[in-house]
C-alpha cells in the first residue's frame, strides 16, 4: 500500500536537494579559489592534499579564505532560518530580522560591547542576543494581533531600526577613535573574518539548526491557525515564544559576527518556498542550504567585482534584496 | 456522571461577558446544534467548550474532569474542534492536512505509527476524499475543502467533535453532504457532535437536540420538534414564522418558514 501513497512532489524535492548540494559545493570551491589572487583548481586540491607544495596558497586558503567562506556560510544559514521562522510565526511574508528591527537591536547591543567594553569581546554574542530579544518583544507588542499586519509590522520595524540606528550613530561619533571598520560592519561584512569568528558563530548555528528542524513540525501546525493548533493540543503561546527566542538567537549570532547583513532572511525563505512549497519540514533545511549558498556567492562577488577594492557583502545583498522587497510589496501581499 | 458538561459558564472577550452563565449537559453519541442570532454567543460558547477560550468563571467538564486542568494533548485526543472557515497553506496536500490530525496521538518526537497511518486512511475514505489525497488545498472546491478539514478532525479520532458553522459558504448539495457525513459518523461510530448552524431547517433535520441562545443566555433547549415553534423563533430571531411538519415517504421533517420581521 505504501507505494500507492508516494507524493508526486517527492521527486521535485530530491532534484532541488541535489541542485542545492551542487550549488553549495560549487560555491565553496569557487569562493575559495577566487579573490585578489586566483588559485587554480589543481593547486587548491594540493593545498589540502599536500600543504607543503605552495606555502603562499596554503596561507591564503587556510588563514584567510576558508574561515571567511565558512563564516559566510554559517551566517547565511542563521539569517535564512531566522527569516523562515519569523515569517511563519508572524504569518507575514515580509518578516525578516533586518526589516522588523531585530538585527538593529542585536547590532546596538553588540556595538555597545565592542566600543565601550572592547576587552570583553566574548560577550558580544550574548549581548546581541539580549538586544535582539528586546527588539523582538517591542515589535511583538506593537505589531502583533493574532497575526502581524504587514504595514504595521514594516512600519514598526522601520521606526525601531531608525531609533536604534540613531544610538549606533551616536556611539560611532562619540567614540570615533575606537571605531574601526564600523562603516563596513553597519553594512554587513565578511572582510577579515577569522577562525575565531567561525568558532563564535558555530555553536549558535548548531543550536539554531537543530532547534529549527525540531520546530519545523510545530511551524506546520501553527500554519493552520492558532485555534486549530490549540485544538490539536499544541501549547501555542509557549511554542511561539520559544520559536521567537530561537529566531532572535540566530539573527543575533549572525549580527555579532558580521554586522547588519540584511535581506538574506527575507529573500531566501521566499525563493525556497517557491521551489519546494511551504511545508516547513523541507522549507527549513532547504532555506539553510540556500542561505549559505547565497551569502557565499554574494561575498565572492563583493570581493572580486572591484578588485582590489572589497565591498561589504551586505551591499551586494542590498542591491539584490531591496528590489525584491519592493517587488513583494508591489505584488500586494496582504 | 454526566459525560460532557458546561457548568455555570461565564466567558467573553477582553473582560466583556458574551456568555452569561450557561449550564448544559451533553450525552454521549448525540448531535446537538446551537442556534441563535448574530452576536448571541454561539461561537463563544463553542470555543469555550473546545478549550480555545478560558472561562471567566464556571467550568467545562469531560467526565467530571475540568478540561482546562487537563493536559493539552489528553484533551485533544478526546475532543476535536473545527473553527469557522479555517485556513491552510494553499499548497498543502490533503493527506498532509489529515495527517496533522494525528498530532495529539503520535507526539512530536515519535514517527508515524501504523495506527496513525490507518486513522489517516480511514478519515480520508470516510470523507470520500480517496481520489483527492494528493490534491492541494488550493485545488479543492469549497465542499471538498470543508470535508478535508473534517477528515483532519476525524483522524484525531475524537469522541466529541465541535464544529462552528461547518456549512458556511457551501451550496445546498455540499451542505447536505457535510451534515450527512456527520450523521453517518454519529450513527456508525457513536461520535458526539456539538455544532453551530445558522439554518434552522438544517439544524432541525440533523440534530437530536437544539439549543437556542440569545444575548448570551439560553432561551430554549430540547429536541427539534419542541424547540422549533413560532414563539421560540419569534423570541430568539425576532421574526414571524410558520412551523410545518412534513412527511414524504419515510422522511419526516419539521420546517420553519420565516414570514417576515416582527415589528
Amino acid at each position: 500500500m505504501k507505494t500507492l501513497l508516494v507524493d508526486p512532489e517527492h521527486k521535485k524535492r530530491w532534484l532541488t536537494g541535489l541542485c542545492a548540494a551542487l550549488l553549495l559545493v560549487g560555491g565553496l570551491v569557487m569562493s575559495i579559489a577566487k579573490g585578489s589572487v586566483d588559485i587554480p583548481l589543481r593547486d587548491l586540491v594540493l593545498v589540502f592534499v599536500n600543504p607543503g607544495v605552495n606555502e603562499g596558497f596554503y596561507q591564503v586558503v587556510m588563514n584567510i579564505r576558508l574561515p571567511r567562506v565558512l563564516v559566510g556560510g554559517l551566517v547565511g544559514i542563521n539569517l535564512a532560518l531566522s527569516g523562515a521562522i519569523l515569517q511563519s510565526i508572524l504569518k507575514n511574508p515580509l518578516a525578516d530580522p533586518g526589516i522588523i528591527g531585530i538585527s538593529a537591536g542585536a547590532g546596538l547591543a553588540a556595538m555597545v560591547v565592542m566600543i565601550l567594553f572592547p576587552a570583553y569581546s566574548a560577550l558580544i554574542p550574548p549581548a546581541a542576543f539580549i538586544g535582539a530579544i528586546c527588539a523582538a518583544l517591542i515589535i511583538y507588542f506593537i505589531a502583533y494581533d493574532g497575526g502581524a499586519h504587514t504595514l504595521r509590522l514594516v512600519l514598526a520595524g522601520v521606526a525601531l531600526s531608525a531609533f536604534l540606528g540613531a544610538f549606533m550613530s551616536t556611539l560611532t561619533v562619540l567614540y570615533s577613535d575606537r571605531v574601526q571598520g564600523t562603516v563596513n560592519w553597519m553594512a554587513g561584512t565578511l572582510i577579515g573574518k577569522s577562525w575565531n569568528h567561525l568558532y563564535m558563530v558555530l555553536p549558535y548555528s548548531f543550536i539554531g539548526l537543530v532547534g529549527a528542524v525540531i520546530g519545523s513540525r510545530y511551524l506546520n501546525i501553527l500554519a493552520l491557525g492558532d485555534d486549530i493548533a490549540r485544538g490539536l493540543g499544541l501549547p501555542v503561546e509557549r511554542v511561539k515564544f520559544l520559536l521567537t527566542l530561537l529566531a532572535a538567537l540566530l539573527a543575533a549570532s549572525a549580527v555579532a559576527a558580521v554586522g547588519l547583513l540584511g535581506f538574506v532572511g527575507l529573500i531566501i525563505p521566499h525563493i525556497t518556498r517557491l521551489l519546494i512549497g511551504s511545508n516547513n519540514c523541507f522549507l527549513i533545511p532547504f532555506s539553510a542550504v540556500f542561505g549559505a549558498v547565497t551569502v557565499i556567492f554574494a561575498d565572492t562577488i563583493a570581493r572580486t567585482l572591484f578588485s582590489p577594492y572589497e565591498l561589504p557583502v551586505g551591499i551586494i545583498m542590498a542591491f539584490v534584496g531591496a528590489p525584491f522587497f519592493l517587488y513583494l510589496l508591489a505584488r500586494g501581499i496582504k | 456522571m454526566s459525560y460532557f458538561r458546561v457548568d455555570s459558564l461565564r466567558v467573553g472577550y477582553a473582560g466583556q461577558d458574551v456568555i452569561r452563565t450557561i449550564s448544559l449537559t451533553f450525552d454521549k453519541g448525540r448531535i446537538s446544534t446551537i442556534i441563535g442570532p448574530n452576536g448571541s454567543g454561539k461561537s463563544t460558547l463553542l470555543k469555550a467548550a473546545g478549550r480555545l477560550l478560558k472561562p471567566y468563571s464556571g467550568a467545562i467538564l469531560l467526565e467530571n474532569s475540568d478540561i482546562f486542568a487537563m493536559e493539552d494533548r489528553a484533551v485533544a485526543k478526546r475532543l476535536g474542534i473545527l473553527p469557522q472557515t479555517p485556513t491552510a497553506p494553499m499548497d498543502l496536500p490533503v493527506h498532509s492536512l489529515v495527517a496533522y490530525g494525528r498530532t495529539p496521538h503520535h507526539g512530536f518526537f515519535t514517527s508515524f505509527s501504523k495506527e496513525d497511518q490507518e486513522a489517516v486512511s480511514w478519515a480520508i475514505e470516510a470523507t470520500g476524499l480517496a481520489d483527492k489525497r494528493f490534491k492541494r488545498i488550493g485545488q479543492l472546491s469549497g465542499g471538498e475543502r470543508q470535508r478535508a478539514w473534517i477528515a483532519m478532525a476525524l483522524a484525531q479520532k475524537p469522541e466529541i467533535l465541535l464544529l462552528d458553522e461547518p456549512t458556511t459558504y457551501l451550496d445546498i448539495h455540499h451542505q447536505f453532504e457535510v451534515l450527512e457525513l456527520l450523521q453517518c459518523l454519529n450513527r456508525d461510530h457513536n461520535l458526539t457532535v456539538i455544532m453551530v448552524l445558522h439554518d434552522l431547517n438544517l439544524a432541525a433535520s440533523f440534530s437530536h437536540r437544539i439549543i437556542a441562545l440569545k444575548d448570551g443566555i439560553m432561551v430554549a433547549d430540547g429536541d427539534p420538534e419542541r424547540v422549533l415553534n413560532t414563539e421560540t423563533i419569534s423570541e430568539v430571531f425576532n421574526i414571524r414564522s410558520k412551523v410545518l411538519r412534513i412527511t414524504e415517504g419515510d422522511i419526516s421533517k419539521t420546517v420553519a418558514i420565516p414570514l417576515g420581521v416582527r415589528h
